[in-house]
């Protein structure tokens, strides 16, 4: 039932919606597939990044694939945290918690989520940065990758989809935005450093993908 | 549904146009095979990729200029549609231009209803006056005066380039028949897409067989003056022969094909040296060989409102 629900609003409405009126094109989006669990690891530029990304997700890992969200934004009121798990399937996380309490650890709850065979969808920038620039990932991936090291990461490079939603303005408009999906990264013997800096990379390589693309147009 | 479907009864000069395109698609991609059997290039494959994309773009546009009226309103608008957001993604503008570019994008539904409810006065004066005036307005209110010349001017050129000039598309469809002219406004729209659209080929075909002299370098290198002419003449000779779509004097046709020739030349570097300043090649990437919508209608954003308007001259 839920992934029926989960597929007539991703797979119907808003992929009508990002691919006929926004202008989304995936590049290799066949590499969500045949992965048991993943890590979409992306840069994160608008409000509308974890939806597009929902839309090329295979549809039976619909239910169990979960975008991971600023507890302080989309738990703001019980109201909106309901509506963001009914239609975005989203794990909250706080971006500021109280010290050495247990309870609140964002790696902790991220952790259980994948324990539960759940996929992930993380933006490990942190926040919304400017379109086309990539803030440094933060360490908290590296640290919840080493615990999971079953568990494959896919980097994913969004081009031009900070101008479908900016930071800081509320109109959504239709603006040709292209998504490189890369090939799945598993990690062995990495510290969480590496593994943050090894991610970083490839989404960055996927950036310049993206611009040799271009370059080869001009 | 009976009225979506009732209305596909066509002309025998409209079949007969549809069996000319199809009878060149068919020849020309013969002809590429067979070269390929001799000799393969990479500008044979670029070739054969062109044609593959005009095979596409001809069976959309006979299905929805034909099917019925509602399907050839709703394409055309969606066409506007597909440009505009081309454009926006490819020039610069600011994030205070956010409020400005949405109702640019709500002046399309309005325009294409305006034109499907056959209103001529309001649909020609809609955009050129009324979003003449709200627009700038709606960019004053955003607050933000840095650069605001250049979204003033941008912002409504992009809506008579992409939204004002093809809607007239829309609305030969709207025109009243005349008595004893069967192809009626399918027909004129027949007429003008393939006028326009072979004289963007014959310009190619001339331009690459005798092109010496070029006419604009610094814009676009591969336009000569043999290849311009070339298609001028030859737009003419073809306009001239499929004077049985238009309620026409051979006089007249022959004069709108010329116009219709030199216009389409203006659109195309128009958009071009936009694409120049952008620091692009292509508009977009949607149609393979050719580059974006864009790159494709470019000549006939302009051609669309010169030959509305000759028609409506000539015979309303």
């Amino acid at each position: 039932m839920r992934t029926l629900f989960l597929y007539i609003t991703f797979k119907v409405l808003w992929r009508f919606f990002f691919s006929v009126i926004i202008g989304v094109r995936f590049i290799g989006s066949r590499k969500f597939n045949g992965h048991i669990q993943f890590i979409v690891a992306s840069n994160h530029n608008s409000h509308a990044d974890a939806v597009t990304l929902m839309t090329a997700i295979p549809n039976n890992k619909l239910s169990k694939t979960r975008p991971v969200a600023a507890a302080d934004y989309f738990g703001r009121n019980k109201f909106i945290s309901f509506v963001s798990w009914l239609f975005l399937n989203l794990v909250l996380i706080p971006r500021k918690r109280a010290k050495d309490s247990k309870e609140d650890d964002p790696i902790q709850i991220m952790n259980n989520v994948l324990k539960k065979g759940n996929s992930l969808i993380l933006f490990p920038e942190g926040s919304r940065g400017e379109s086309g620039k990539i803030q440094p990932f933060k360490k908290g991936i590296g640290f919840l990758m080493e615990k999971n090291r079953e568990v494959p990461v896919i980097p994913v490079y969004m081009e031009g989809i900070g101008r479908v939603l900016p930071k800081g303005n509320k109109i959504i408009l239709p603006s040709l935005t292209k998504i490189y999906v890369g090939d799945a990264v598993y990690f062995k013997k990495e510290s969480p450093a590496e593994i943050t800096k090894i991610i970083e990379q490839k989404v960055l390589a996927l950036k310049e993908k993206s611009a040799k693309y271009k370059q080869n147009f001009n | 549904m009976d009225k979506l479907i009732a209305s596909v009864n066509l002309s025998g000069e409209i079949q007969m146009v549809i069996g000319v395109i199809l009878g060149i698609l068919l020849l020309s991609s013969l002809l590429f095979w067979t070269w390929g059997l001799f000799r393969s290039s990479i500008g044979l494959s670029e070739l054969k990729t062109r044609t593959k994309s005009w095979w596409g773009m001809a069976t959309l546009f006979l299905l929805a200029a034909l099917i019925s009226p509602i399907i050839t309103y709703i394409g055309i608008g969606f066409l506007s549609f597909a440009a505009l957001r081309e454009f926006y993604s490819v020039i610069q503008l600011r994030k205070s231009d956010r409020a400005g570019m949405l109702w640019c994008y709500l002046a399309i539904p309005i325009q294409y209803y305006l034109a499907y409810m056959g209103w001529y006065e309001l649909f020609i004066i809609f955009i050129p006056v009324f979003m003449f005036i709200w627009i700038p307005f709606v960019l004053v209110l955003s607050g933000e005066t840095k650069m605001i010349m250049t979204s003033m001017a941008g912002l409504p050129t992009s809506i008579m380039l992409c939204v004002f000039g093809l809607s007239h598309m829309a609305y030969l469809i709207s025109l009243p028949s005349i008595p004893g002219f069967d192809p009626g406004g399918k027909g004129l729209l027949l007429f003008l897409i393939f006028i326009t659209q072979m004289n963007d080929v014959m310009q190619f075909i001339w331009g690459k067989l005798f092109g010496k002299h070029k006419i604009l370098p610094k814009i676009s290198p591969n336009k000569t003056w043999e290849g311009f002419l070339g298609g001028v003449l030859s737009s003419m000779i073809i306009g001239y022969f499929m004077k049985f779509l238009t309620p026409l004097e051979d006089g007249e046709v022959i004069l709108i094909s010329f116009l219709i020739a030199g216009v389409g030349f203006i659109g195309d570097v128009v958009i071009s040296a936009i694409k120049r300043d952008m620091g692009v090649k292509d508009m977009g990437e949607s149609i393979p060989g050719h580059g974006g919508v864009l790159d494709r209608i470019d000549s006939l954003s302009m051609t669309t409102p010169i030959f509305f308007h000759l028609v409506y001259f000539f015979a309303y």
